[in-house]
C-alpha cells in the first residue's frame, strides 16, 4: 500500500471532479463522500474535512450541487448533497477535460 | 473568476444570498463537521482502536479545520470588498492618530479638487454643453464684421445654396406703454424664419410665418417668457391681443420658450424685420445686422465660407452707393458657438489651467507627506511583510489610505465647488446667457468624483510602491534611519522643487494681473466721475420727427432739472463713458479722400452733447473752444474732436478750422475745439478697432442716419446731495412732463468706473487666491521635507557637533537646504513662466509679461518662503544636544 494521497497534491480542480462523480449515483453526506473516495481508491485518496467541506461549499456556490438536511442511517441529522442538472453537465465537461489532460501527460511520459 | 457575464451575475447573486445567511451557514458547517468527526471516531473504534487513539487519528485526518472554515467563510462573502472596507477603517484609524497631517492633506486636496470642479462646471457649460437649439453643431454665424443691411440679408437668403439664413438686429429699443409705468424694452428685429433656422418652437401661440417680415404684415411681436411673466402676469390670453410697442400697435402672436434668449439674455421681445425694398436708403444703407445660419445637410463649413464670400462680392453692385471691396472681402462664417464664446474661451482656459496647477501642487504636496509618512512607518510595514503580507497587499493598503484622503478631499471639494460656483460665475459676468453655467449638477459631481480617484492614485501610487519596496531585515534591525536614504529623499526633494516651480508660475501670473489692475486703477479716464449721476431718458423716436420738439424737450428738462434740490448742474449726452455703448458714425475727414470702392469710410465715435457737458464732466478743452448756446440747429455746424483724433489726422497742424463730414450729409462740420481724450469704451481703452477717432457734436446739430436727432439721451447731473433722492426728484419731474417717457439706467459715474474693471478685478483675485494657496502649499511642503530630513539627520548632526561644528553652522546648513530647494524651484518656475505667462498677455494692461518688477517681487517672496520654511527646522537642528542624539536608539 502506497502512502495515502493528500488531496492538496491532486491536480487543481480534481477534488471537485471526484466529488461530482461520487454524487452521480445519488445523494450522500460529507462523511459518506470521504468514505466512498477512500474505498474506491483503495485508500490512496484520503480526503480530510479541511479540504472536503470548502470544496463542497465551492460546488454549492457554483450551483452544481444542492444541500438538504435529512436523517442519516443511524438517525442523526446529516446534510446530504445532491447533484443538480448543472452539476451533471459540469461533471461531463470536467471528465472530458481531465481525460484530455491525462492523455497529454501520458504522451509526454511516453515519449522516446 | 471566469465565465460569461450571466453566470458571473448568478454567482454574485448566490454569494450575496450566502453572505446574508452567513451565521446560519456557519452553524450548519460546524454541525456537519461534528457529525463527520463522530462517524470517523466511531469507525476507528470499530476497527479496534483505543478511544484516545481513535480520536487522535481522526484529528490528524481532518487537517487544518480552522483554515477550512475560514476558507468557507471567505466564499460566503465579498472578500475583496470586505477587505477594502477593512483597509478603509484601518486608514481612518491611522489618520485619526495624526489629525494634523490628515487635515492638511484633505484641505489642500479639497481646494484643488473643488476649484477644478467649480471651474469645470463653468467651462463645460461654456465650451462643451450643446447650445439649446436643434442640431447646434450645424449653426453658423457671419462673424464679427459680417453685418449686412436688410437688402443684403434678403439677397443672401435667396442666393445661398449652402445655408438657411436669418438676420437679426439685436439692439431694438422701444417703449412699452399703455399698461402701467412706461417700460424701456430691449428686443430684436429678426427675419421671419429666425425660429426655424435655430430650430426652436415657442411656448404658446406661434413663431413668425414666412413673409411676415414684409411691410404691411409685420405688426407682430413675440414676447419673451420673462417679460410675459413679469409684466403681463403670465396671462395666457395675451396671445392674440395687441400691445403698444414704441407707439405702434403689435399683435402678440406667441410667447417664447422659457430658456430662449437669442441673441442675448436682455432680449425681451422679437419683432419681424421691416423689409421695405422701396425705401432704398433704409433697405441698403442702414441697420446693418448680424446673420445666423444653418448649414444645409451634407454641407461643410468651408463650402459655406467660400459661398458667403462669393455672394458678398456679387452683392456689391446692388448697393445704391458705393460699398468698399474690403467689406465683402472680410465676410466669412464661423460656428455659432465659437462666435458666442469669443475671448471668454481663453479666459476660462487660463483659469482652468491655474486651478489645474493648484491641484497638481496639492498632489505633489500630499505625495511628499505620504512619502515622509511611509518612511516613518517603515517598521510597521516591515512587520506586516514579516508576518506574511504580500507586496501587493501592502501597496493596496497604502493606496486605500491615499484614496481615503482624496475622497475626503473630494467630498469637501464638492461642497466648495457648489459654494464657489456662483462666485466664479459672477466673475465670468460677460458669458452670454446660453453659455452660462447652470447650478452645478451631476456633471460636476461626477467630475469631482473621478478627479478624486485619479488624484488619489496619482499621489498615492509612487509613495506606496516606494514604501513597499525595501529591505525587510534592514528595516527591522535599525528601526530608525541614521542618514536619509538617498533615492527616497531625492524623490521628495524633486517633488518639492516641482511644486515650488508651479507655485512660482502661478504667483508670477497673479503678480502680473495685480500690477495690471493697479495700472488700470491709476488710469485717468479723462473725466471726473465724482458726484456725477446719469439717467437714461427714452422718449419715442417719433418725437424727434420735428427736431424742434426734441430740442425743446431737452431744453426744458435740463432747465427744470437744475431746479431739483441737490442738482448743481445738468447736461445731456447720447452716451455715457464706460457704458460700452458705441455711437459710431461713418465720416469723411478733410484731407483724407478715400476711394469708396476700395474701403469703407472710417468710423468715428460720435457724441451728441449739450454745451455744458465738457464743464460738467470735467473734460479739459485743450485748444479752441467748447460749444455754447450759439451753436444752435440753425447755426454753422461745428464739432470738437479728441486730442488723439487730431494727432492721428492732422499731426503737427492746427486742427482748428479743419472739417469732418458725416457720410450721409453734404455739409462739412468745422472743428472748433480739441478735447482731452476720454476712455469712452473701457479704462484700458480697448475700443473696437473699427473706431478711428472721436468727435462731439452739439445736440441741436446732430443727425443720425435717419436725419433725425437722437431721441434717447442720458441726463448727466452733478449732485451735491444723496444721488438716490436726486434721482427720485428727476424721475418725478419727467413723469410730470410726459408720463409716457421711461427713466432708467440710473447710475453713478463712480460705480460705472468701478464696474468697468470688475472683470479684470475678479480674474485677478481668483488668480491671486490660487497663487496664495499654491505658495502656502509649497511652503508647507518645503517645511515638511526640510524638517523631516533634519530630524532624520539628528544622529549625523550630533556627530558633527561632537566633532566641533558650531550651532551656527548646523543652523546654516539646514536653512541652506530649504533655500536650495526653493531657489531651484524658483529658477525652474521663472523659466516656465516665460513661456506660460504669454497666455495672460491679452488680459494685461500696460504690463509686459516679463515685467521685471513683478519677477523681482515674486523672487523676493519665494526667498522669504524658503527662509521661513527652513527657519523652524534649522533652529531645532541647531538646538540638538549631541549627547542625547548619539545615545538615541
Amino acid at each position: 500500500m502506497g502512502k495515502p494521497k493528500e488531496t492538496s497534491d491532486l491536480l487543481p480542480g480534481t477534488l471537485d471532479l471526484l466529488i461530482l462523480r461520487t454524487l452521480a449515483p445519488g445523494p450522500m453526506h460529507g462523511y459518506g463522500i470521504a468514505q466512498r473516495l477512500k474505498q474506491v481508491s483503495e485508500d490512496v485518496l484520503q480526503v480530510g474535512e479541511s479540504s472536503l467541506y470548502p470544496a463542497l461549499q465551492r460546488l454549492l456556490l457554483n450551483g452544481w450541487v444542492n444541500a438538504l438536511w435529512g436523517a442519516s442511517e443511524n438517525n442523526r441529522r446529516a446534510r446530504y448533497y445532491i447533484l443538480t442538472a448543472g452539476g451533471r453537465k459540469q461533471l461531463a465537461r470536467e471528465r472530458e477535460e481531465f481525460a484530455r489532460v491525462i492523455g497529454a501527460i501520458q504522451k509526454v511520459l511516453d515519449m522516446a | 473568476m471566469s465565465g460569461s457575464v450571466p453566470t458571473r451575475l448568478v454567482r454574485a447573486w448566490r454569494r450575496l444570498v450566502f453572505r446574508l445567511r452567513r451565521e446560519e451557514l456557519d452553524r450548519d458547517l460546524a454541525e456537519e463537521i461534528e457529525f463527520h468527526r463522530s462517524l470517523s471516531v466511531a469507525a476507528h473504534a470499530r476497527a479496534g482502536l483505543a478511544p484516545e487513539r481513535a480520536l487522535e487519528l481522526s484529528h490528524r485526518e481532518m487537517g487544518n479545520l480552522t483554515l477550512a472554515r475560514e476558507e468557507c467563510r471567505d466564499m460566503w462573502s465579498f472578500l475583496r470588498l470586505e477587505r477594502f472596507w477593512q483597509d478603509v477603517r484601518y486608514a481612518v484609524r491611522t489618520f485619526a492618530r495624526t489629525p494634523g497631517f490628515a487635515a492638511l492633506a484633505v484641505l489642500s486636496l479639497a481646494l484643488g479638487i473643488g476649484g477644478n470642479a467649480a471651474m469645470f462646471g463653468i467651462l463645460s457649460a461654456a465650451l462643451i454643453r450643446p447650445l439649446p437649439y436643434a442640431h447646434p453643431g450645424r449653426l453658423v454665424e457671419a462673424a464679427n464684421s459680417g453685418y449686412y443691411p436688410p437688402g443684403g440679408v434678403v439677397d443672401l437668403q435667396e442666393e445661398s445654396r449652402t445655408m438657411e439664413l436669418a438676420g437679426y438686429d439685436p439692439g431694438v429699443e422701444v417703449n412699452l406703454t399703455g399698461s402701467g409705468e412706461p417700460l424701456r424694452l430691449r428686443g430684436a428685429a429678426v427675419s421671419a424664419n429666425l425660429f426655424t433656422v435655430l430650430g426652436v418652437g415657442v411656448e404658446r401661440g406661434r413663431a413668425f410665418r414666412p413673409g411676415e417680415d414684409l411691410p404691411g404684415r409685420d405688426s407682430l411681436v413675440i414676447l419673451s417668457h420673462g417679460l410675459w411673466q413679469r409684466h403681463f402676469g403670465g396671462d395666457p390670453n395675451i396671445v392674440g391681443r395687441a400691445v403698444s410697442l414704441g407707439g405702434v400697435e403689435r399683435e402678440v402672436v406667441g410667447i417664447a420658450s422659457p430658456g430662449f434668449a437669442f441673441p442675448n439674455a436682455a432680449t425681451d421681445f422679437w419683432i419681424p424685420l421691416h423689409l421695405d425694398s422701396r425705401n432704398a436708403n433704409a433697405y441698403w444703407e442702414r441697420e446693418f445686422m448680424p446673420v445666423v445660419g444653418r448649414l444645409r445637410p451634407g454641407v461643410a463649413l468651408s463650402q459655406a465660407q467660400r459661398e458667403i464670400a462669393a455672394l458678398s462680392v456679387q452683392m456689391l453692385p446692388l448697393f445704391p452707393s458705393t460699398m468698399g471691396r474690403d467689406w465683402a472681402a472680410s465676410m466669412t462664417v464661423i460656428p455659432l458657438r465659437e462666435f458666442l464664446t469669443g475671448d471668454i474661451r481663453v479666459r476660462l482656459l487660463v483659469l482652468q489651467c491655474a486651478v489645474g496647477l493648484v491641484l497638481l501642487i496639492a498632489c505633489a504636496n500630499v505625495a511628499g507627506l505620504l512619502l515622509a509618512r511611509a518612511t516613518a512607518r517603515q517598521k510597521e510595514i516591515a512587520l506586516r511583510v514579516a508576518v506574511g503580507a504580500s507586496r501587493g497587499r501592502i501597496v493596496r493598503q497604502l493606496l486605500t489610505e491615499s484614496l481615503v484622503l482624496s475622497l475626503a478631499g473630494g467630498g469637501l471639494g464638492i461642497a466648495l465647488a457648489f459654494e464657489g460656483n456662483s462666485a466664479l460665475a459672477a466673475a465670468m459676468a460677460a458669458i452670454p446667457s446660453v453659455l452660462a453655467p447652470a447650478k452645478p449638477g451631476w456633471g460636476v459631481l461626477l467630475f469631482a468624483g473621478a478627479l478624486s480617484l485619479v488624484t488619489g492614485l496619482l499621489f498615492g501610487l509612487v509613495p506606496a510602491l516606494v514604501a513597499s519596496r525595501h529591505d525587510l531585515a534592514e528595516a527591522i534591525k535599525t528601526g530608525g534611519q541614521r542618514t536619509a536614504s538617498g533615492a527616497r529623499a531625492r524623490l521628495r526633494s524633486g517633488l518639492i522643487v516641482g511644486e515650488v516651480a508651479l507655485a512660482v508660475v502661478l504667483t508670477i501670473g497673479a503678480g502680473l494681473l495685480i500690477r495690471s489692475l493697479l495700472k488700470l486703477a491709476q488710469v485717468d479716464p479723462g473725466f471726473r466721475p465724482q458726484h456725477v449721476l446719469t439717467l437714461r431718458i427714452s422718449p419715442e423716436q417719433s418725437l424727434c420727427r420735428q427736431p424742434a420738439s426734441c430740442i425743446a424737450l431737452y431744453d426744458q428738462l435740463l432747465r427744470l432739472t437744475r431746479g431739483v434740490p441737490g442738482v448743481e448742474d445738468a447736461a445731456a449726452a447720447n452716451t455715457v463713458p464706460l457704458s460700452a455703448s458705441v455711437p459710431a458714425s461713418a465720416v469723411k475727414v478733410e484731407g483724407f479722400p478715400y476711394v469708396p470702392a476700395e474701403r469703407a469710410a472710417p468710423m468715428f465715435w460720435a457724441g451728441a452733447i449739450t454745451p455744458n457737458y465738457f464743464r460738467l464732466m470735467g473734460i479739459a478743452i485743450l485748444r479752441g473752444r467748447a460749444f455754447d448756446s450759439g451753436d444752435a440747429d440753425s447755426a454753422a455746424p461745428v464739432i470738437v474732436v479728441s486730442a488723439a483724433t487730431a494727432r492721428r489726422y492732422w499731426p503737427g497742424q492746427n486742427p482748428i478750422g479743419k472739417h469732418v463730414q458725416l457720410v450721409w450729409e453734404d455739409r462739412w462740420r468745422r472743428v472748433v475745439g480739441v478735447a482731452a481724450d476720454v476712455r469712452q469704451f473701457d479704462l484700458a481703452d480697448r475700443a473696437p478697432d473699427y473706431i478711428r477717432g472721436a468727435m462731439y457734436m452739439p445736440y441741436a446739430q446732430t443727425e443720425d442716419t435717419d436725419r433725425q436727432l437722437p431721441a434717447v439721451m442720458n441726463l448727466i447731473v452733478r449732485t451735491s446731495a444723496d444721488p438716490g433722492v436726486v434721482a427720485n426728484g428727476i424721475r418725478d419731474l419727467v413723469r410730470r412732463l410726459n408720463p409716457n417717457v421711461p427713466v432708467d439706467e440710473i447710475r453713478s459715474m463712480v460705480a460705472l468706473v468701478r464696474e468697468s474693471t470688475g472683470q479684470s478685478r475678479s480674474m485677478t483675485w481668483f488668480f491671486a487666491g490660487f497663487a496664495a494657496v499654491a505658495l502656502l502649499l509649497a511652503a508647507i511642503g518645503t517645511y515638511g521635507v526640510v524638517s523631516y530630513s533634519a530630524a532624520q539627520r539628528t544622529f549625523e548632526i550630533g556627530v558633527r557637533m561632537a566633532l566641533g561644528a558650531g550651532r551656527r553652522r548646523i543652523f546654516g546648513s539646514v536653512l541652506g537646504q530649504s533655500l536650495r530647494l526653493v531657489l531651484l524651484g524658483l529658477a525652474l518656475g521663472l523659466a516656465a513662466s516665460l513661456a506660460l505667462t504669454r497666455l495672460l498677455a491679452t488680459f494685461l494692461y500696460g504690463t509686459a509679461t516679463s515685467d521685471p518688477l513683478t519677477l523681482a517681487a515674486v523672487s523676493a517672496v519665494l526667498v522669504a518662503v524658503g527662509l521661513l520654511a527652513g527657519y523652524v527646522p534649522a533652529r531645532k537642528a541647531a538646538a540638538v544636544d549631541p549627547l542625547t542624539a548619539l545615545r538615541a536608539d
